[in-house]
């Protein structure tokens, strides 16, 4: 059997990448179908090939990584920064609509009555639900951290309790902004107030579902051993997309929520 | 019933008891199933106990085994049979979708006349 020279990963020929292309190319020419033709076949299968990609590709890095012990330092290293860049990546997506929003909430034009809020909208108590919605985000960053100490000194009872307890925080913030939603007294077609607020906090509440699967596959393979002590930067990759999740929120909530009350 | 793998010999019994209890609605049938009872569930306890560590058991020296085997198989096939069947549902996905996509995007491009 050939050995290699050197400490990094020549990855295996796969298909995952053609597989995730298609099913971009999918779930976009889909989506117009759908608009103009009225048909959803095309787009959802879009979305369970991706579906499948995203399962089958993340399998096999864990394959790569746990059981295969490819993950050596420089590759966490490459993984360290390719998560560094992906999350860097994102903040520059939401910067995109907080740019929005303040360009409409700076200088309200004399169609929304020359003000912002603008003139007939009511707006959400920051100090209710929104509050709250803060104080769970908050807690659920504590808890993450504590799963990451509890990871770091061998206590499997509990970082798995602390990680689970992460999730459901995750799942409660999900619960209650759907709530809010759903009794808000506005609508995404409210003009530029209602398009930028359901545009950047559902594009939130998008970041906090993946989020919360990230963390709940993390919680199954910490059950099954795959972490040590050491080693588990699956876990921390999704600790930091989790406080990049928090720390959006808290500009929402200051900007949007507050401010833009 | 189902947990109680570990004593077959006493499964079979308290089915056997529970069917004539139904049956006849018999009360010795019944006092039988009780004292059964107790036993089952000092067993399901003790199976329920031993099959729940067996799910937590740590397999991951088995999983590096399978994976680090010098068989030649790429990664996304190295687990085995179930590997094989999801990547071939992936791909005929693929293959179909591709090809819809271009029925689909070639049938917009040409709209059909109104009568």
């Amino acid at each position: 059997m050939a050995h290699q020279a050197h400490a990094y990963h020549m990855v295996d020929p796969s298909p995952w990448p053609l597989t995730g292309a298609v099913a971009a190319l999918l779930m976009t020419s889909g989506l117009a179908i759908w608009m103009h033709f009225h048909t959803m076949t095309l787009m959802t299968l879009g979305m369970i090939l991706l579906l499948l990609t995203m399962y089958q590709w993340w399998r096999d890095i864990i394959r790569e990584g746990t059981f295969q012990g490819h993950h050596t330092p420089p590759v966490q290293k490459g993984l360290r920064y390719g998560m560094i860049l992906f999350i860097t990546s994102e903040v520059f997506f939401f910067l995109g609509f907080f740019w929005a929003f303040y360009h409409s909430s700076l200088a309200p034009t004399p169609e929304l009555g020359g003000c912002w809020p603008p003139t007939g909208i009511t707006t959400l108590d920051p100090f209710e639900v929104p509050l709250l919605n803060t104080a769970v985000l908050l807690a659920s960053g504590v808890t993450v951290t504590w799963a990451h100490h509890s990871i770091m000194e061998g206590l499997r009872k509990q970082a798995i309790q602390s990680l689970a307890l992460t999730i459901l925080l995750g799942f409660y913030f999900t619960f209650l902004q759907g709530m809010e939603y759903y009794e808000a007294p506005f609508t995404i077609a409210d003009g530029v107030y209602g398009s930028t607020f359901f545009v950047a906090t559902g594009f939130h509440g998008l970041h906090v579902i993946i989020g919360s699967t990230f963390l709940a596959v993390c919680l199954l393979r910490q059950v099954q051993y795959h972490f040590t002590s050491e080693h588990h930067f699956g876990f921390e990759a999704a600790a930091w997309y989790w406080h990049f999740v928090d720390v959006v929120w808290l500009f929402l909530y200051i900007s949007i929520y507050w401010w833009g009350s | 019933l189902l947990c109680v793998r570990a004593d077959s010999q006493s499964s079979i019994i308290i089915v056997i008891h529970y069917f004539l209890f139904l049956s006849h609605g018999s009360l010795k049938d019944l006092k039988i199933l009780c004292l059964y009872d107790q036993s089952l569930q000092q067993l399901s306890r003790r199976t329920i106990a031993s099959s729940a560590r067996r799910q937590l058991d740590n397999t991951v020296k088995q999983k590096q085994k399978l994976f680090q085997e010098d068989n030649g198989m790429p990664i996304h096939l190295k687990g085995g049979s179930k590997d094989a069947l999801l990547y071939r549902t992936t791909m005929a996905l693929t293959v179909f979708g591709a090809g819809y996509v271009v029925y689909e995007l070639i049938s917009a491009a040409m709209p059909k006349k109104p009568q």
